[in-house]
């Protein structure tokens, strides 16, 4: 009886001790440590190359700058493309917030292209092939996807584009769709989330 | 001296003498037993010796770098260094200068260049050639700091370093610098556990002591001459004491307890030595500098040098200086030095088998030891006076020695023929000066290393004889220190006992005040020692007042019986309830009151708490008999309106959370993001407006946004009362819109075993929840356990299932408390875990899909019912431990708390690194706080508190985005007073307080730039108020108060994406010259001075109660002034598309309202309230609504104590209604579509909008029937019964779905 008493109070001195122990901690003051921002785009360049002569690059850029800060996007070109001539377009996108870590956020899409398909929409009958408007209004509109992802639906990174009559200040919207486990050969622009949505000029001389 | 007078002296020395000793003897034990370790185990340094011995050779041919030219070149010779060495780095040697603060300099002997600093890869190989080839590295972390193993500030130069773990047996570690490439400290396993025993402990050497020099000098030098004063007055005690008591028998000691008397024994033989010790542990530390130092001081060297260490008079490279060195030898040189001696360079040379040989710095030659007479004369040189005389020691002398023989000889000594005896020591070899004594350093070696370590000449060398001798002479010094522990342990138990002879304690009334106000420094210092004075008891004189009640009808219950526990002494009430218990023997009985019809009660009585109140619930009753020692509200403001919810009330909620528990009081709401996070709302305030105080300290959480609830599990809490005004005064910043306080188990004494079971379920999320409780109350002890798991799926609205709204929680909490007669200690720990998901149509990655979500009837994202918890979701863990220390004394109660907390927040967002966390937060907390309750004076009753608060905020990397919050440490100073005025039914009421608060700033901008600041605000709180009787049914309560908030670390640095919102705080943006909202530079007060929040709240409550009839009113004005709040603001393009943006934005706001209880017992069984709350609220500086705030609500109960049925021993129905407005004041409508589209253009200093309209008004009905079989009780409840679709206004998630339709709840629990 008297050890149990004894074990009591010993526990009570050792729990007060403990806790006033835990109470004076230590101090620091780092700061964050660096972290490798990931998913955010901040450069896009559409790059239109003339499938009969590789020299023939036509590019169109965006940016925002500061990321997730207020900063408008702009969209620094405009597309001009030559009639009747027949382009694969692909793209160049780069998180660049710490210009020391350039990322190459493309590479990452392709990585996991199962998630992410790209939707088009342009003024009416601006091509030759495709016709229409594109398929961001409805998505089994023809667009000529010319890669696939494992399970053979399109993904975009690469497509072909037949510029059809002269005309200008015609528009050029591309939206990236990131559709983790959503993703089938019949979804459209209403699933997943948006990874860039960005509207050009178009001109075709 | 007079025989009266010495009899006093006497008793005063015995009091200094105990009392120093109950706070000395366990360090004295410590001393001693660590003594035992020091006599053969130093602590472990790297050892001189071994250190060249293991250093690589110096390629002296390669040493070809003329020092004249390295200091042209480099331009040194204008620096003052402390040393110039030679050693090798990688194969080359290096001339290493360390400079006057230590830094070290390097330079390539060769070539000239700048040595680099070490990498990991260089230093595992230095460690790899230090300890030899074969040598195998584990690990290799980067130090940079301090720690155990190098605690003197003279490790800091060789700061950043790298600790090598080597692959051995003996766990061996090398500290290699990473600016010098040195071994600096090695060390293994074995040598950290001697070192425990021994010198850490001997020393007193923690680190976190240590490395603040002077601090640790004082607590050593603090500590012994403590001990000194206990020791020279035990000494002169035990010599008084000793007693002839006839000339026959020789007793010797007075004393007749045993350990009384070999506490006499030991110390009467072995004190001296004692004496000695502490003595000369005093003196080690040369305390007030009373002794020269051993060494040369800066002037002297420079006089024994003949000017200060100059490079550029080294004209010869070392490897011509050395050429005379023969081939052979010339590899095994570990360490080259650059020195003068009588203004001549020189370059002592360390062999690696620990020789020494000089050369000149001018001349190819070797010099060999200088003469004789070349160092007299510059001895001479600062006392031309003295007569010298000189003598060449071979072996250890009484001043010259070392236990371990590794000082070097032969040296010479020169002493001085003057006055103080000065002394020199020099080695021949390196022209150095090992050592100078002058008369103060003489004695101090005689003190200190004589006294303490007993290293005299003939005795020091005698290695077994020195150990016997001093083994026995400690043995002594232990006996007398466990004796004295015993003794400090003996006055514990017997206090503890509570059975002191009164006859014993018999002293002055005066002495024992001040013996109480100095052991509660004792005890405040000492934590675990508290011990109080010998109390004196009067004999069976002490009464007890007090009055028994009827807990449900609140009417005195006549003849009940109030008996001492294990006595036949007792009395019943009279008519009135009252009863007068008199003649008690004790002032801290244990009373038993019991009636017929009545549950018992057993109440533990103390002292200061004369009158009390005893409620006993009638048997057939879901409550329990209590016994009220005080009114409860003692430790706030009275003149608060407060409202508590108890123990059976919050039985039935174990589902709830904290804050829909209390949402029942009127005022009171909650404001939520989903079914799973939701947080109180007082009079229109939440978030870090209200305060929650978990367990008497403020719970440190994340407390901002609406999105982050408190971690706290409802099963582990006893009592929950809401105060709804400023409460600032008592419980520091954030108290603005009112409190929360939540209370633990009571854990309350004589209470036999008891516990309770009880498990749930409820249909809608198939949720299920089981708790167990466990407890005991002994009579000095008690404690209590308890558990709870709860686990729901994913909850269903009328119309469809809410994807992702399941959760998880688990939760344990303990207490202990003991009691000693006037001493209270209690330890508690809860812990609550916690995986709670979020809709999953509330995360909208794009402006695009925040539309759509907006618009869409129904959630876009619905699938089947799950337990599983997706992103979102957040993982919280919540640790508190508290300790706290009650003194009642005759003068008053003292407080002392201890707490900390640490809470781990992980937040996961659906993105396409969803199993990263997007916010990862470690934030601790800890609280001191010592509080006073003086007694009553004139009907004047009061506190006075010191509270110490700091919090350190950290994130954890990994999370893949831009810490929306940075890192942070907040440290806060609070010191405040309350008094409380009694005059007939009236009181009035005053509290002032005082706060400062520091705050430290680190975090990183989108480029991950670092960001820093530091800035302070204090403030000055107020509260005056008074509680009015008009008659015995008629009450007021009247309380103006102030209250204020330091802008919390959200509101002034939140940046970046979080759900669908891109949020900015205060400090992250601003609008350039064109108006335009900008981002790209963090702000500080320099920009703008974010000042912080303050609060005026006028709050009245008018109370009637008479019979069954009860009515509360309570009304309220409330002006804030720096009103921080988020608004949305924009929807901006980005590449993602556009998204909505919320800022921080800072007004003055103005609220007021008022809630209104009406209760009527209608019959004996059948009980009704009605109760309405309206709250109007605004933005008074741009005279437009505020978002967020909560609409009129009027609710009507009715309780219906049903006639039992199939054996019940109770049952009673109940049914809640309440009608819920639809929100009129509040923002305009501005959809995301009008923005995108350019519609309706937003500034900052645009009108306040909202996305969505706020809902319609709802009436919702809850029907609960409880019943009860002896120990098994139980209830069903049907929640939103006629599955009403509604949306409330307050919850983040009404933007997406409907609120949960019609839920059956069903819990069960049995108590033993």
């Amino acid at each position: 009886m008297n050890l149990l008493k004894n074990v009591k109070k010993y526990g009570m001195y050792t729990l007060l001790l403990g806790a006033a122990l835990l109470s004076s901690c230590g101090d620091d003051d780092e700061a964050p440590a660096k972290e490798n921002v990931v998913e955010v785009f901040t450069d896009v360049k559409l790059v239109f190359t003339n499938v009969a002569d590789a020299g023939d690059v036509v590019t169109a850029r965006a940016q925002d700058l500061d990321g997730v800060g207020v900063e408008e996007l702009q969209i620094l070109d405009e597309i001009t493309l030559t009639s009747g001539v027949t382009y694969n377009l692909t793209y160049e996108i780069l998180n660049a917030l710490d210009p020391s870590e350039v990322e190459d956020i493309g590479a990452e899409i392709l990585e996991e292209d199962h998630e992410h398909q790209f939707f088009f929409s342009f003024t009416t009958d601006a091509f030759e092939d495709p016709k229409g408007d594109g398929n961001i209004d409805n998505a089994a509109d023809k667009i000529n996807y010319s890669d696939k992802d494992e399970k053979s639906n399109p993904v975009g990174l690469s497509t072909q584009w037949t510029a059809g009559e002269a005309l200008s200040d015609a528009s050029f919207r591309v939206r990236l769709q990131h559709q983790p486990n959503v993703k089938t050969a019949s979804s459209s622009v209403a699933d997943g989330d948006t990874d860039f949505d960005l509207t050009f000029v178009l001109n075709i001389k | 001296m007079s025989k009266e007078k010495s009899k006093k002296l006497t008793r005063y020395l015995l009091w200094v003498h105990r009392y120093t000793g109950f706070v000395l003897s366990l360090p004295f034990l410590f001393w001693f037993l660590s003594g035992f370790v020091m006599m053969y185990r130093d602590f472990p340094y790297l050892g001189r010796s071994e250190s060249l011995e293991r250093s690589e050779h110096i390629p002296l041919s390669r040493a070809g770098l003329v020092p004249k030219d390295l200091s042209i070149e480099k331009e040194l010779s204008q620096q003052r260094w402390e040393s110039i060495k030679v050693r090798v780095h990688q194969d080359r040697p290096v001339y290493r200068f360390q400079g006057g603060q230590g830094k070290f300099h390097g330079f390539f002997a060769d070539t000239g260049e700048a040595v680099p600093s070490e990498g990991k890869k260089e230093a595992a190989d230095i460690a790899r050639r230090f300890m030899g080839d074969s040598t195998r590295i584990a690990r290799l972390d980067i130090m940079e700091s301090l720690d155990q193993w190098t605690p003197r500030t003279r490790s800091l130069p060789y700061l950043p370093a790298y600790k090598v773990f080597l692959v051995d047996d003996s766990g061996t570690v090398c500290y290699v610098s990473s600016v010098t490439g040195e071994v600096f400290q090695k060390l293994n396993r074995t040598d950290k556990v001697w070192a425990w025993l021994g010198a850490i402990s001997h020393w007193i050497y923690f680190k976190d002591l240590r490395i603040h020099t002077q601090l640790w000098c004082d607590v050593v030098v603090f500590l012994s001459i403590i001990g000194s004063i206990m020791c020279l007055v035990g000494l002169y005690l035990g010599t008084v004491r000793v007693k002839w008591k006839n000339r026959q028998v020789w007793t010797f000691s007075p004393y007749k307890k045993v350990w009384f008397k070999w506490h006499h024994y030991t110390g009467f033989v072995f004190g001296l030595f004692t004496v000695t010790w502490v003595l000369g542990g005093l003196f080690s530390m040369n305390p007030w500098e009373w002794s020269l130092s051993n060494s040369l001081d800066e002037q002297a060297l420079e006089i024994w040098r003949g000017g200060r260490l100059a490079p550029e008079q080294f004209v010869l490279a070392p490897a011509d200086a050395l050429a005379a060195l023969s081939e052979g030898s010339q590899g095994e040189v570990s360490e080259l030095e650059l020195t003068h001696f009588a203004g001549s360079p020189y370059y002592p040379v360390w062999m690696a088998d620990g020789t020494c040989r000089l050369f000149s710095g001018t001349q190819c030659s070797a010099v060999g030891p200088l003469g004789t007479t070349a160092y007299l004369q510059q001895v001479r040189a600062p006392h031309p006076e003295a007569k010298v005389r000189a003598s060449v020691l071979t072996d250890y002398e009484a001043y010259y020695y070392d236990i371990h023989r590794t000082k070097p000889l032969p040296v010479l000594k020169v002493d001085l023929e003057d006055e103080v005896g000065t002394g020199y020591y020099v080695n021949p070899g390196t022209t150095a000066v090992l050592m100078k004594y002058g008369m103060s350093s003489r004695i101090n070696r005689w003190v200190y290393h004589g006294l303490h370590s007993l290293d005299f000449p003939g005795l020091l060398f005698q290695r077994p004889l020195w150990g016997l001798v001093m083994i026995l002479l400690l043995l002594g010094g232990a006996s007398v220190s466990v004796t004295g522990l015993v003794l400090t342990w003996k006055v514990v138990r017997r206090k503890n006992i509570g059975k002191a002879n009164p006859k014993k304690g018999a002293s002055p009334k005066k002495g024992r005040k001040y013996t109480q106000s100095a052991l509660l420094l004792f005890g405040a210092i000492l934590y675990a020692f508290p011990l109080q004075a010998a109390q004196v008891t009067d004999s069976c004189t002490y009464a007890i007042h007090g009055r028994i009640m009827d807990v449900e009808t609140q009417q005195p219950i006549p003849y009940a019986t109030v008996m001492v526990q294990h006595t036949q002494h007792g009395v019943a009430s009279n008519e009135n309830g009252e009863f007068l218990l008199a003649k008690l023997c004790g002032t801290e009985p244990v009373l038993i009151c019991s009636s017929i019809g009545y549950k018992p009660v057993v109440h533990h009585h103390d002292a200061y708490h004369e009158t009390p109140l005893i409620y006993m619930a009638p048997e057939v009753s879901q409550l329990e008999s209590i016994v009220v020692e005080d009114e409860a509200t003692k430790d706030n403001m009275q003149s608060m309106a407060m409202e508590t919810l108890d123990r059976t009330t919050l039985a039935g909620r174990t589902t709830s959370s904290l804050a829909s528990a209390i949402a029942d009081i009127q005022g009171v709401t909650f404001a939520s993001t989903g079914t799973n996070v939701q947080l109180p709302v007082i009079h229109g305030l939440y978030g870090n407006r209200v305060l929650i105080v978990n367990n008497g300290v403020k719970h440190g959480f994340q407390n901002w946004g609406s999105d982050h609830a408190p971690e706290i599990d409802i099963s582990n809490v006893d009592r929950v009362s809401v105060l709804k005004g400023a409460s600032g005064v008592r419980y520091g910043p954030e108290a603005l819109g009112g409190a929360v306080v939540v209370e633990g188990h009571p854990l309350n004494f004589s209470e036999k075993l008891y516990g309770r079971i009880g498990t749930g379920y409820h249909t809608n999320g198939k949720g299920y929840q089981t708790n167990v409780h466990l407890g005991k109350g002994h009579r000095k002890f008690s404690y209590h356990l308890g558990a709870n798991f709860l686990r729901v799926g994913d909850r269903q609205s009328p119309d469809y299932r809410l994807t992702n709204t399941g959760m998880v929680e688990q939760s344990a909490n303990t207490g202990f408390r003991y009691h000693l007669s006037h001493w209270d200690f209690k330890v508690y720990y809860t812990y609550v875990g916690q995986n709670l998901g979020l809709l999953r149509s509330s995360v909208a990655e794009s402006g695009a899909l925040f539309a759509r979500s907006l618009s869409a009837d129904r959630p876009l994202i619905i699938n089947d019912f799950s337990y599983r918890i997706d992103e979102p979701r957040q993982n919280n863990t919540h640790h508190l431990w508290k300790s706290s220390i009650d003194r009642y004394s005759d003068l008053g109660k003292f407080s002392l708390l201890l707490s900390h907390q640490l809470n781990l927040r992980r937040e996961f967002d659906v993105r396409r690194n969803a199993d990263l966390p997007i916010i990862d937060l470690d934030l601790s907390t800890s609280d001191v706080q010592l509080e006073w309750q003086h007694p009553s004076v004139a009907g004047l009753e009061g506190t006075l508190g010191l509270q110490y608060f700091y919090q350190n905020n950290d994130n954890n990397p990994g999370t893949g985005t831009t810490p929306f919050v940075p890192n942070y440490n907040t440290r806060r100073v609070s010191v405040f007073f309350m008094e409380n005025l009694k005059k007939g039914g009236n009181s009035y009421e005053l509290g002032l307080r005082l706060d400062r608060e520091y705050n430290s700033v680190r975090g990183r901008e989108t480029n991950q730039t670092i960001f820093k600041n530091e800035y302070s605000f204090g403030n000055v709180t107020a509260s005056l108020g008074m509680v009015r009787e008009f008659s015995p049914h008629w009450q007021l309560r009247m309380n103006i108060g102030s209250a204020w908030r330091a802008p919390n670390m959200a509101e002034l640095y939140s940046f970046g994406q979080h759900g669908f919102k891109t949020q900015f705080g205060l400090w992250r943006y601003y609008t350039d010259e064109s108006g335009k909202l900008r981002t790209d530079r963090v702000l500080s007060q320099a920009d703008e001075v974010a000042g912080p929040e303050k609060g005026y709240k006028w709050i009245n409550e008018l109370n009637y109660q008479k019979k069954g009839r009860t009515l509360t009113l309570t009304a309220y004005a409330h002006k804030i002034d720096n009103y921080i709040f988020e608004r949305p603001v924009a929807v901006i393009g980005t590449i993602r598309g556009p998204m909505p943006v919320f800022i921080h934005a800072r007004t003055d706001a103005f609220f007021t309202g008022m809630d209104l209880t009406v209760s009527e017992a209608l019959t004996k069984k059948l009980k009704g309230t009605m109760g309405l709350s309206y709250l109007w609220s605004g933005n008074v500086s741009d005279m437009e609504p505020l978002i967020y705030q909560p609409p009129l609500n009027i609710s009507a109960d009715l309780f219906w104590q049903t006639p039992v049925f199939f054996g019940l021993d109770f049952s009673q129905l109940s049914l809640r209604t309440s009608y819920t407005f639809r929100q009129l004041r509040a923002p305009r409508t501005v959809t995301p579509e009008q923005l995108i589209s350019g519609e309706v253009q937003i500034s900052p200093d645009s009108e306040i909008f909202d996305f969505k309209n706020t809902p319609d008004g709802y009436f919702l009905g809850t029907v609960r029937w409880e019943w009860k079989i002896g120990k098994l009780g139980g209830q069903l409840e049907i929640e939103n019964m006629f599955n009403i679709r509604y949306r409330n206004y307050l919850n983040q998630m009404r933007y997406f779905a409907d609120e949960p339709g019609r839920n059956f709840l069903f819990t069960i629990n049995y108590k033993f």
